[in-house]
């Protein structure tokens, strides 16, 4: 594809998953991966960044004799998504001002 | 295994090399996470997407480094010297110092011309010729592509050369893992100096470990400390150039299949069971000892050191050449081939050994009797 998918799409795409409620890396990532088009690992890095900036929490639970991590958004990281939802709304709508001018919808 | 199955494996091996490489970079209580959150990763996705996830990770070296410079643990690898600029670097090297060396070569050559001269010049018979290798870049070029090339130049530190299942390059300082920068490139890896040291060695000695994968069959090597140890053990290579200014030089269970160059400024020389087409080795302060398995051809070299020839068979070629100008050199059972005698003269025929001011003693290897030629 030729726009890349940055950090802070892929952050506040990442919060608006855990608003629906908490949930583990792995389906996590195949949410996100059935819209968008990222890899195995991408998440990663992204959730480390929204922990230490306070923006999610993890808590370990037990699943079939092993941990699981699970992943919970903060009320900061409900500000910060509500926050990013707007800037993407106008942001995408400058963008389709653009490239839909003249056209008659 | 099915023709789908990754090269490296299970997800576990896969994780146990991750964790290996990231061990270079990455602190331990983050290395955890790292490895904890592929972990749970596979475990959820369950055994039947394993392999599409191992495809995707790639190649484990990569995602470490990746994940290292994520975290800022890592610089993004400088991209070493190409061949070309490494290929002119040396030809102009070698074009800067022929002035030099012809003005020497004027100066310090005995000479033979004048009349009255009673020195007698023999000429080497093309037999006894020590066979060189005249490198053609374009086959270098497509044997670092088949093969690998591995190129080590360090300003000071120990080097480790050795052979393993996968490729790791590491570094120590006193025991403790130290950063080292290298690039890969295919199989071209470049491993260039350090980060986080010192320029000057003042903390300790670092020492380099370089494991070469098993898939990198016989690979060119070219490796350079100048101040450190080189040890190179239970290796194959194509050819393989190995130098250092102050340290010593040991290489053990070494099959070259080509050219075996030990250089050594002021260090010691030890080849022991290293089979080659050539061994050339050469040292102004230290010693040379050569012994176990006999490379078809072999030309030492030492100023002031002596050379020893131990426990060498079969030296069925001629294509010796041993020189020790102020050192002594020292030859203990060696074997001649089988249809040469072994007399005090056949070895000094046969192993063309001289010395300037030095003495040549001889145990023959029938009788052990001690010559001094």
């Amino acid at each position: 594809m030729a726009f890349a998918l940055g950090s802070p799409l892929l952050e506040v795409c990442v919060l608006a998953v855990l608003e629906r409620g908490d949930t583990y890396g792995y389906a996590l990532t195949q949410e996100v991966k059935a819209s968008l088009d990222i890899s195995e690992s991408t998440l990663y890095p992204v959730l480390r960044r929204l922990e230490r900036d306070g923006y999610l929490y993890v808590y370990d639970q037990p699943y079939q004799g092993r941990n699981r991590r699970y992943y919970a958004i903060t009320d900061v990281g409900r500000i910060c998504c509500q926050n990013r939802r707007e800037e993407w709304q106008s942001f995408r709508d400058g963008i389709e001002h653009i490239l839909r001018k003249g056209e008659t919808v | 295994m099915n023709a789908q199955t990754y090269p490296y494996g299970d997800w576990q091996n896969y994780l146990a090399q991750l964790d290996r490489v990231l061990a270079r970079w990455v602190p331990d209580q983050e290395r955890k996470d790292i490895i904890n959150w592929y972990t749970e990763y596979f475990e959820d996705a369950g055994p039947e997407r394993e392999q599409e996830i191992l495809r995707q990770l790639g190649n484990p070296e990569e995602l470490a480094k990746q994940l290292a410079e994520e975290r800022g643990y890592l610089s993004k690898p400088k991209t070493g010297p190409s061949r070309k600029q490494v290929c002119i670097a040396a030809i102009l090297v070698v074009l800067l110092s022929l002035p030099i060396y012809a003005i020497f070569h004027q100066i310090l050559r005995p000479d033979y011309s004048g009349a009255g001269n009673a020195v007698e010049y023999v000429e080497v018979p093309p037999d006894r010729a020590i066979p060189g290798q005249v490198e053609d870049p374009e086959t270098a070029e497509a044997h670092q592509y088949t093969y690998g090339r591995i190129e080590v130049n360090i300003p000071f530190g120990d080097i480790v050369l050795d052979k393993g299942e996968i490729l790791n390059v590491s570094a120590t300082l006193n025991g403790h893992p130290a950063d080292i920068n290298y690039t890969i490139d295919g199989k071209y890896l470049y491993v260039d100096g350090y980060s986080g040291i010192d320029r000057e060695p003042t903390s300790g000695q670092p020492v380099i470990h370089v494991t070469v994968p098993s898939s990198w069959t016989l690979p060119d090597v070219f490796a350079i400390t100048y101040q450190g140890n080189i040890t190179v053990m239970d290796f194959e290579a194509y050819n393989l150039d190995v130098n250092t200014v102050t340290g010593d030089i040991r290489v053990q269970e070494v099959q070259v299949e080509n050219n075996l160059n030990l250089y050594a400024t002021s260090g010691n020389i030890h080849a022991a069971n290293c089979s080659a087409t050539l061994l050339d080795a050469s040292t102004d302060a230290g010693e040379i000892m050569v012994t176990g398995e006999t490379p078809e051809a072999m030309s030492l070299a030492s100023g002031t050191g002596d050379i020893y020839l131990e426990m060498l068979k079969g030296l069925n070629q001629v294509n010796y050449e041993i020189y020790a100008s102020e050192g002594s050199i020292y030859v203990d059972n060696v074997q001649l081939g089988d249809n040469l005698s072994q007399t005090a003269e056949d070895y000094q025929r046969y192993l063309q050994v001289f010395t300037d001011v030095g003495d040549v003693k001889i145990f023959t290897y029938d009788t052990g009797m001690e010559n001094t030629l």
